[in-house]
């Protein structure tokens, strides 16, 4: 595969045309965020590479339907959150069946030392993130996690900039709420 | 300005373990080599999407996810996060219900204050179902659990309109502070905002973010208040402008959020059986 730096725009008409290896490169790009966003909304890093796998399938198959003047990607982390929910519903249906509930259990690395975040605290915000609902995932794992501005964060959700800030404001408080005096948030 | 919880949010994205993800790209051309199906024209991607949306939904379970794969995240669980309440006493203009003394989490039996029902409690105008909601174009809740309602009320004086459901006290249901009231059971358009509750709640009040499960399966984000609060805070029009609204029966409440409407179930029960009704509130049928 070919890893000379392309910019998107040219990666995602080459892969329009069907070319795979162009293709493989916007996955080499954005995977990682797209890793980190469906680990949000999944809770889970192990599932998270299968609904990314398949999410990115199914873009490909779907790369006709993108407009031209759409950036690819909130296009792609689209695809993924959505992906993400599908795949979630679907545990969730098991889950009920079987009335077993467990919590978020993502890993969480250690961090070099000048990193504001403690591991403690990391884990801490890790847990408190996984107990906000599935649409509060999402707009925290857009903005904060796969690290889209507001305005992709909206495009990727299909909804207006003002729905993402005020969507946003509202997270932060309720993640806020479940961090209670466990860490320090307060700006 | 980016605020220390958006910048720790940042930091722990950047410590997320997130697998492999340098054979994800390989993986990924791998499986577009199985055969992928063609992609339909521009002009067929609404029927062609409708159903692949179906058919992803039906194949998430058994392909994309192996059985043997270790317990996936549920997120089920009910905060226990408790924020102490800083002491400043929020007024409002509009009357709350009767003065009751403070409803500790673990007290059931609040002591009944002798009130004349329903007009102290503001609770608008008492109608069918069917005309609450045409009213106040909300959905009219309903707690199928509990004894038949004994009222339904619009409330529409004020600038934003409630359906207000009143329950009587029953074997699951205790009585609250005001006699002949168990339960309040309320929607209104808006949105709760959380952050109020971590400066303005009332001395005496527990708060809690929890999720709640809706009738239809959905975990939606919920506010669990504790106490004897008397007023909450719900962002009417999701833009950021908060206004307060009343507690009538200033005693324990669960606040739900569903699409845009605030959901609201004020008794004297405690949370988990509290959530336990919410489960069960469906819409009352229209017509």
């Amino acid at each position: 595969m070919d890893l000379t730096p392309v910019d998107d725009a040219e990666l995602l008409r080459r892969a329009c045309r069907g070319d795979r290896d162009a293709f493989g490169q916007i996955v080499a790009i954005h995977q990682i965020a797209a890793l980190r966003l469906a680990t949000i909304i999944s809770g889970d890093s192990t599932e998270a590479y299968d609904i990314v796998q398949e999410a990115f399938v199914r873009a490909f198959r779907a790369l006709p339907t993108i407009r031209s003047s759409e950036a690819i990607a909130p296009w792609l982390m689209r695809v993924v959150a959505n992906e993400a929910k599908n795949t979630r519903r679907g545990a969730w249906r098991r889950d009920r069946r079987h009335q077993r509930h467990a919590a978020l259990r993502p890993i969480v690395v250690a961090g070099p030392d000048e990193v504001a975040l403690s591991d403690i605290d990391a884990r801490a915000l890790m847990r408190a993130v996984g107990a906000l609902s599935e649409r509060d995932r999402t707009i925290i794992g857009c903005r904060f996690f796969a690290g889209l501005s507001e305005t992709e964060t909206a495009a990727a959700l299909d909804v207006a900039p003002g729905t993402v800030k005020s969507r946003t404001s509202r997270a932060l408080g309720r993640l806020r709420v479940q961090l209670g005096d466990t860490m320090e948030v307060t700006s | 300005m980016t605020d220390v919880l958006e910048r720790q949010l940042s930091d722990l994205a950047a410590r997320l373990d997130v697998g492999a993800g340098s054979a994800l790209a390989a993986d990924v051309l791998a499986r577009l080599d199985d055969g992928a199906p063609v992609v339909a024209p521009r002009r067929r991607q609404r029927l062609w999407l409708a159903a692949a949306a179906a058919v992803v939904l039906a194949l998430a379970a058994t392909l994309i996810v192996p059985q043997s794969r270790d317990a996936v995240a549920r997120f089920l669980r009910i905060g226990s996060t408790r924020i102490e309440p800083l002491p400043v006493t929020v007024t409002t203009t509009t009357a709350p219900s009767a003065t009751s003394p403070s409803v500790p989490p673990s007290t059931t039996t609040p002591a009944v204050t002798e009130a004349t029902f329903p007009s102290e409690l503001h609770l608008g105008t008492e109608v069918g179902a069917n005309e609450a909601g045409q009213r106040t174009g909300l959905p009219v809740p309903v707690a199928p659990g509990l004894e038949p309602s004994t009222g339904v009320f619009a409330d529409t004086a004020g600038e934003f309109a409630q359906v207000i459901v009143v329950y009587p006290p029953s074997d699951v249901l205790p009585v609250s502070p005001v006699a002949g009231v168990g339960a309040l059971l309320s929607t209104t358009r808006g949105f709760v905002d959380a952050t109020f509750f971590l400066k303005f709640v009332d001395p005496g009040t527990t708060v809690e973010a929890v999720d709640v499960r809706t009738a239809a399966g959905d975990d939606v984000s919920g506010i669990w208040l504790g106490g004897a609060s008397h007023v909450y805070a719900i962002d009417r029009e999701g833009e950021g402008g908060l206004t307060t609204d009343e507690l009538r029966l200033a005693t324990n409440t669960l606040l739900w959020q569903v699409g845009a409407t605030v959901y609201r179930f004020e008794s004297a029960l405690e949370r988990d059986a509290a959530l336990a009704v919410a489960v069960t509130v469906t819409e009352a049928p229209s017509g």
